[in-house]
């Protein structure tokens, strides 16, 4: 009898040593479940943030270009075409740091960086002509004109805050 | 002579630009034009050459940096090439100052149909 009850107990304890393992292994795989889902929630959230950091710098980085078209601008109208050139160089380099933020994530936009900057090369042209040869005639107002929709374009891209970058980039 | 490399090009934007197709802009240089892609421009402009004595269309490539790497020209008189550079400018130059557009209204404000009379007073 006492064999038959120790077999008994035996099979009721490991039955009972089943139900914990297999209960156990599901506790686990839950909160393996959990700990990754706080993770990801974790990982996006930073994502987002970064995202949001990276906006917030590149529209401040909008309106530093816009700032400084209109300093050429007015170093233009003054006929300060030495201070233009670099403040233009300056122009362009900003330009290029935007692109670099939004790089592949563009439409339409990424012709409209390239037609900027296109634009700035060619004024850059026409001053460091004026640089070599300072009888050359420039029309200040024809540049002006350029900037300005080059500073209206910019404007554009800050008002209708275009560049929200896309998740996880 | 357009260099080899630039030949389809040539020939493909003219094609485009004939068809209206390709956004050519005005510069800060009144006779020259724009039209950018993803990475680069291309400008174009016209100007006489003093040696020759004879017109020539420029070409451009400005890089991402607005750098321009690389230039050439065609003599108008070329026998190959000067007739589509030349219609390529014309074609820029229509594109860019709306010309074709600005035709277009004036003729249906005026009244004259497709075989150019009949004007309206």
């Amino acid at each position: 009898m006492g064999g038959i009850f120790d077999n008994y107990w035996r099979d009721v304890l490991t039955a009972l040593g089943l139900v914990f393992t297999v209960g156990g292994f599901t506790f686990s795989i839950i909160q393996i479940m959990k700990t990754r889902k706080i993770a990801q929630d974790a990982k996006n959230a930073a994502v987002d943030a970064q995202d949001k950091i990276k906006r917030n710098v590149m529209l401040s980085d909008i309106s530093s270009c816009e700032k400084t078209v209109n300093e050429v601008k007015t170093l233009i109208k003054d006929k300060k075409y030495e201070s233009g050139l670099l403040r233009i160089n300056d122009l362009i380099a900003q330009l290029i740091q935007v692109r670099s933020f939004v790089k592949g994530q563009l439409g339409e936009e990424e012709q409209e960086f390239q037609d900027s900057i296109g634009q700035l090369g060619i004024i850059r042209g026409l001053l460091d002509g004026k640089m070599i040869d300072k009888g050359k005639e420039l029309d200040g107002k024809v540049i002006n004109e350029t900037l300005s929709k080059i500073a209206d374009r910019l404007n554009g891209w800050i008002g209708k805050s275009k560049y929200s970058i896309t998740k996880g980039a | 002579m357009v260099p080899e490399i630039y030949s389809k090009i040539i020939l493909k934007l003219n094609d485009l630009t004939k068809e209206g197709k390709v956004n050519w802009k005005t510069t800060s240089v009144p006779d020259k034009f724009l039209v950018s892609f993803k990475d680069f421009s291309l400008a174009i402009w016209t100007s006489y050459d003093q040696n020759e004595q004879a017109e020539f269309t420029g070409f451009e490539l400005i890089d991402p940096n607005g750098k321009v790497v690389d230039r050439f020209s065609v003599m108008d008189s070329n026998k190959e090439w000067g007739n589509v550079t030349a219609e390529l400018y014309g074609g820029a130059r229509r594109k860019a100052l709306r010309i074709d557009e600005a035709v277009k209204i004036i003729s249906k404000e005026l009244g004259v149909d497709e075989d150019g009379d009949d004007v309206p007073f």
